[in-house]
C-alpha cells in the first residue's frame, strides 16, 4: 500500500474513489481481486461440499462483491490499508461470506460448526461460567496457545509455527517454557 | 523412546489439568477483519498480538478461521471467468443498455439537470467568445460549487471530468 498525499492507495487504486462509487475504479478493483476472491471460494467450496458447482461458486464470488458495496460501501470503507494488505483483508472477507453462503444453502456435508469472526460486528460469545481454581496468568497467552495446538489438536511445531507466522524453534522454546512453568506451579501446589 | 513417551505422556496431563482448572473467564471480542489480517500479516503491536493469542486460545471457531486462513492466503489466484467479472462490474453505476430507460429519483433529477444547466452555460460561453473573438474563462468556483451541490454518484449522463 502507498501513502501519498493523504489519500490511500491500494496497489494504484485511489480508496476514496472506490468507495464513492467511481465505475472506472471499480472495475479495475474487480479485475484486479476476483482473481484471489474467485480462488478462495473454490478452495473453501472444495473443502466443505463433496460436489462444488459452477453457479454456486459464481453466486458466492458475486455475493462477496455485493457484500463490500452494500449500505454505501460500508464493508470496504472498513478496510484500514496500514493495517494489511488488501488480499489478505479480502481473503477474510471471502471466507466468511462463502461459509454464509454455504450455511444458507444447508449443502454442506463436512461440519460448519467453524464459522471464525464475523467481520460486520464484534460479538461476545455466550456461556455460563464454572468455578476454576486456576488464577489467569500462569501461561502467557502464546503459552497456552501453544500446549493447546500441541495437545488438544495434535500439531507439531511446524505446522505450529506456519499457523502462528513464527519460527518452530520459537515454538518449542514455548513449549518448554510453558511447561517448566506448569510443573513448578503444580509442584507448589501438590 | 520409552522415556520421551512417557515425559510426553506426563505433559500431556498437565496441559489438561491447567485447561480444565483455568479460570480464563470469557475469551472476549472475535477479532475484526482488519485485526485478523494484520495479525496474519506479522503487522501487530506485542499488546494485540497477545489479546489476539489469548482470544484464540479459547475460541475454537476462531481457531479453526486461522488454520483455514493460513491455507486460503498460500492458493496461486485463479482463472476468473469473464462473465464473473462483468457480472460483478455491473454492480456498480452500471451502464444503461440501448434502449433502457431508467426513471430518474428525485436526487437524481436534480443532479441532471444542475449538469445540464453547466453544460448550457459553458457552450454559451463559448458561442459567445467565438462571436466576440476574445478568450472565454470558465468561472472554475462556480463550477466547482455546481458540483458539490450535485455530486455524481448516480448514472453520469453527462461526463464532464
Amino acid at each position: 500500500m502507498i501513502k501519498e498525499r493523504g489519500r490511500s492507495v491500494i496497489i494504484g487504486l485511489n480508496l476514496k474513489k472506490l468507495v464513492r462509487g467511481d465505475r472506472k475504479t471499480w472495475n479495475e478493483f474487480v479485475d484486479r481481486f476476483s482473481p484471489v476472491i474467485y480462488a478462495a471460494v473454490w478452495k473453501i467450496f472444495r473443502t466443505h461440499l463433496t460436489d462444488v458447482n459452477d453457479c454456486d461458486v459464481e453466486d458466492a464470488v458475486q455475493g462477496v462483491f455485493l457484500r463490500l458495496i452494500r449500505d454505501d460501501f460500508r464493508l470496504l470503507k472498513s478496510y484500514n490499508p496500514r493495517r494489511a494488505s488488501p488480499v489478505t483483508w479480502l481473503t477474510i472477507v471471502t471466507r466468511s461470506t462463502a461459509i454464509d453462503c454455504l450455511r444458507r444453502r444447508k449443502l454442506a456435508t463436512v461440519s460448519l460448526d467453524a464459522q471464525g469472526p464475523d467481520i460486520s460486528a464484534p460479538r461476545r460469545p455466550t456461556g455460563t461460567a464454572t468455578v476454576k481454581i486456576i488464577p489467569p496468568g500462569i501461561l502467557s497467552p502464546r503459552q497456552e496457545l501453544v500446549l493447546k495446538l500441541i495437545f488438544d489438536r495434535g500439531m507439531d511445531a511446524g505446522e505450529i509455527a506456519g499457523l502462528l507466522g513464527v519460527s518452530p524453534q520459537t515454538i518449542r522454546s514455548t513449549r518448554h517454557k510453558a511447561l517448566v512453568k506448569l510443573r513448578k506451579f503444580f509442584s507448589s501446589k501438590d | 523412546m520409552q522415556r520421551d513417551m512417557e515425559q510426553n505422556k506426563e505433559d500431556e496431563l498437565l496441559w489438561q489439568r491447567y485447561r480444565d482448572n483455568i479460570d480464563r473467564g470469557a475469551p472476549g471480542v472475535c477479532p475484526d477483519a482488519n485485526s485478523l489480517a494484520a495479525y496474519l500479516e506479522g503487522n501487530i503491536s506485542e499488546n494485540t498480538l497477545r489479546e489476539i493469542e489469548a482470544h484464540l486460545a479459547g475460541c475454537p471457531d476462531c481457531l479453526t478461521a486461522l488454520e483455514e486462513l493460513r491455507s486460503l492466503l498460500d492458493l496461486p489466484a485463479g482463472n476468473v471467468p469473464v462473465r464473473i467479472t462483468e457480472r460483478a462490474k455491473e454492480l456498480v453505476n452500471p451502464i444503461p443498455r440501448p434502449g433502457e430507460i431508467r426513471p430518474l429519483s428525485g436526487i437524481s433529477w436534480l443532479r441532471t439537470v444542475g449538469w445540464a444547466a453547466a453544460a448550457a452555460c459553458i457552450a454559451a460561453a463559448g458561442i459567445t467568445g467565438m462571436e466576440l473573438g476574445s478568450q472565454v474563462v470558465i468561472n472554475r468556483q462556480q463550477l466547482t460549487k455546481g458540483a458539490d451541490l450535485f455530486p455524481l454518484t448516480g448514472t453520469n449522463i453527462f461526463n464532464l471530468k
